[in-house]
């Protein structure tokens, strides 16, 4: 593109501004395009080195076992109108010894 | 011009986070027996103010950052959890009460339990006693007398505090005239270990009150055959 420009210069000098902006553009259009080509580069070479760092999934499933959290409650009743009605009471104690 | 004010602001940006930074010390753990999902809540309940913790999914892998003083104990909370599934009995023994009049077990209001009293007074009409195998993330059940059985269905056990926590746990009437009083006690639960736990339960329309004791007992396996 920007070969092309030189190549047919405009020769009357009224139109010199207007070329000069055509050439600024087309310099500004390809070093966007360079910038975003390296930065595809980057992001691909980064996935490649994250899937290889990843390695195979293991071998067995994991465990799924959620560790209580020390808020939670001792008692967490399920379906509350249907079992544990108003009237009645789930009460919980640790007895000693 | 334009790039230099982008540098400054870089820069501006990034001091502070170079200062938090400064202090902090950081280890990664890959688990291998557990998701990494399982142990991300309660080592968060372990983190200083300035801890954090980043998780990666598809290696199974956490990274830890806090003071460096922390790091051990974290590091052991990790590994105290990162182990294969334990195994528990659980102990249930079933009290039954006779029904009484006007709910009189109970003292009013209604919604009130004396609970002491109760534990310690009250003699059951029938006795029923039975051990449920369970392991981490299975489920397990037991027939208490012919027409109670307990249902329980574990998750995860906590060493340190050495409690367990139960996804659900019913104690299911199979005898149950109608459907609506079938499940006596239906929920999740978090017990201790070794110590057990009273479930009261008054008695309503033709279900008589119960008293069911819970009691998890951590079992030796060949990788832990000294258990706590």
């Amino acid at each position: 593109m920007i070969e092309d420009l030189l190549r047919h210069r405009p020769r009357p000098e009224g139109a010199w501004a207007a070329f000069e902006g055509r050439l600024r553009r087309e310099i500004r259009r390809r070093r966007t395009a360079r910038l975003l080509s390296r930065a595809a580069l980057l992001l691909l070479a980064g996935g490649f080195a994250a899937a290889l760092r990843t390695g195979p999934p293991p071998a067995s499933p994991l465990l799924r076992a959620d560790v209580p959290s020390a808020a939670a409650p001792l008692f967490t009743p399920q379906g509350a109108t249907a079992l544990c009605p108003s009237d009645a009471v789930v009460l919980l104690l640790e007895v000693p010894g | 011009m334009k790039r230099a004010v982008f540098l400054c602001a870089l820069i501006l940006l990034a001091l502070p986070l170079w200062f938090g930074a400064q202090g902090a010390a950081s280890f990664e753990y890959v688990l291998s027996h557990r998701d990494v999902r399982s142990v991300v809540g309660r080592l968060g309940e372990e983190l200083g103010p300035r801890g954090r913790i980043s998780v990666d999914g598809p290696r199974n892998a956490v990274t830890v950052s806090d003071d460096p003083e922390r790091l051990p104990a974290l590091r052991r909370l990790l590994k105290d959890l990162d182990v294969p599934a334990r195994r528990f009995a659980l102990e249930a023994v079933l009290d039954l009460f006779a029904p009484r009049g006007g709910g009189a077990l109970f003292k009013s209001p209604a919604n009130f339990v004396d609970a002491s009293e109760w534990a310690e007074n009250a003699v059951p009409k029938a006795s029923f006693q039975a051990v449920a195998d369970l392991e981490e993330g299975g489920r397990g059940s037991a027939a208490l007398g012919p027409d109670y059985r307990l249902e329980a269905e574990a998750q995860g056990y906590d060493p340190g505090r050495r409690r367990l926590g139960l996804k659900s746990v019913a104690l299911v009437w199979t005898a149950a005239p109608t459907p609506r009083n079938r499940e006596r006690l239906k929920g999740a639960a978090v017990l201790p270990e070794g110590r057990p736990t009273l479930f009261l339960l008054p008695g309503k329309e033709e279900a008589p009150p119960l008293r069911l004791r819970l009691t998890p007992t951590l079992l030796p396996s060949a990788e832990r055959p000294e258990v706590p």
